[in-house]
């Protein structure tokens, strides 16, 4: 699992979009497993299937029930007959720990399910790799925890993640690689212990140490305040 | 001392020519399905390729629906109901009547010819441009993320137009969609002025030269409208709760 961060406006997204070709690069190269998918023969479905994606703000398709949404690429892409694919949806809902809500709409499931009927549309498709487009930030602070935990689990099977996030706790706990883009170019690249300890550039310190502000020393502030 | 009839009579003698009220409603009803079908299958076209069909096609497609707009019906229908002869087409051939009986009297009814072809055309060539703003607006409505996560998935274009945007843009338009559906059959009517076609209007305008009660006449083909477009309303508000989905 490899992290990407950076200040927003930095192509974080645009780099995420542009490996699954939602926006194709306009230069550059991009490879899944040895094969040139930025080449103009290349079928793009096809190669979209085997990537998949988690948006920020799920884009579930709201007109059919969890179950539906993860089965319908399997059947309209891959051709699934309904009982087969039914019976992979179930699976991929069930490693989501969702297989009991799967005759439910979108809107009736929280943010949080949301998310992880979402992962589990990516999951069904069976892909090279999941790419994950800040899937916790329009989240509420307590349903980040489940969405997370379903990613750590992910993480653990040994699935391909790009990860775009904020998180760091989570991102420093799971990563084996992390990198830092700003302004569209990557900053800083390293393993999260190089990221907690030797960060070169300024730019990256400055960022953290707002992220840290935001989220990691609370409570050290509230103690020196009280002091 | 003129005698007057009573509204009670005036009523009494205008339904005596029931049988061609019905058969003018049932014209007019004919010719409003048709346009409203073929309207909708055209008004699906036009919006889907002003939605998605770049720039070339999306040019057309408001093109089209800006001149249609900008237009008068009136003169769209006079324009086909003389384009036949304009162009010397035998106008006598593509004639279907029927006829059945009700309590022994016949009702007969022409449900084809050119005036009544050409009226169909010009009608559904109309209500297409405006129910193609209909369906273009459920279908922004629906928003591109949906688009773009079925493209995610590897579904294509078009699959993903069919599977995904068109079932949610469908449950959103019924509400805005049911004012054409309400509209149309009132537009319908205009038909009458192109002459020779026997609808409501014509055979309402054959009753009161008849009877020499025009408000009567007038006021009861009004009734027959209310009830119908009530009826029209209400199955559209019915259709739409049947098929509304939680949080659409």
């Amino acid at each position: 699992m490899k992290v990407i961060f950076g200040p927003s406006g930095s192509g974080k997204s645009t780099l995420l979009r542009c490996i699954n070709m939602l926006n194709p690069p306009d230069k550059g190269s991009i490879f899944l497993r040895g094969q040139n998918i930025t080449a103009s023969a290349i079928n793009l479905n096809e190669v979209r299937t085997r990537i998949g994606m988690v948006f920020q703000h799920f884009n579930l398709f709201a007109h059919l029930k969890a179950i539906d949404n993860v089965s319908i690429g399997l059947r309209r892409v891959k051709r699934f007959s309904k009982e087969e694919a039914r019976k992979k949806a179930l699976e991929a809902l069930e490693r989501v720990k969702l297989q009991e809500w799967a005759d439910h709409y979108p809107a009736q499931l929280s943010g949080g399910q949301q998310q992880r009927v979402g992962i589990a549309r990516a999951l069904a498709m069976e892909p090279d790799v999941i790419l994950f487009d800040e899937p916790t930030s329009a989240l509420d602070p307590e349903l980040i925890g489940e969405v997370l935990q379903v990613m750590l689990n992910l993480a653990k099977a040994g699935t391909t993640m790009l990860v775009v996030t904020h998180e760091m706790g989570f991102a420093r706990a799971v990563a084996s690689e992390m990198i830092f883009l700003d302004q569209g170019l990557v900053v800083e690249r390293g393993t999260p212990e190089h990221f907690s300890t030797s960060i070169k550039s300024e730019r990256v310190k400055a960022f953290l140490s707002q992220l840290d502000v935001l989220y990691g020393s609370h409570e050290k502030m509230l103690n020196d305040s009280e002091r | 001392m003129i005698y007057q009839a009573n509204p009670f009579e005036q009523i009494l003698s205008v339904l005596n020519y029931w049988d061609r009220l019905l058969s003018g409603y049932l014209l007019t009803m004919w010719m409003y399905l048709f346009a409203l079908i073929f309207g909708f299958i055209l008004g699906l076209l036009l919006a889907i390729t002003k939605v998605y069909g770049g720039v070339f096609f999306s040019k057309i497609s408001i093109g089209y629906i800006e001149f249609i707009r900008g237009t008068p019906l009136l003169a769209q229908l006079f324009f086909f109901f003389y384009l036949p002869y304009a162009l010397h087409w035998n106008t006598d051939i593509l004639v279907i009547r029927t006829s059945f009986y009700i309590f022994d009297r016949e009702i007969i009814l022409k449900l084809l010819d050119y005036p009544i072809l050409m009226g169909v055309i010009a009608l559904s060539l109309n209500s297409g441009a405006y129910q193609a703003e209909y369906i273009r607006g459920a279908i922004v409505s629906v928003g591109g993320g949906q688009l773009e996560a079925a493209r995610s998935i590897g579904m294509s274009r078009l699959s993903s137009i069919r599977h995904i945007v068109l079932p949610q843009a469908f449950r959103r338009m019924i509400p805005a969609w049911s004012n054409e559906a309400a509209y149309l059959p009132k537009y319908t009517v205009l038909v009458y002025f192109i002459g020779g076609v026997e609808e409501l209007f014509f055979q309402a305008d054959y009753i009161q030269h008849r009877t020499f009660f025009p408000l009567t006449t007038y006021i009861i083909v009004a009734i027959m409208f209310i009830i119908t477009i009530t009826i029209i309303s209400k199955l559209l508000d019915f259709t739409h709760k049947r098929t509304s989905i939680p949080g659409l």
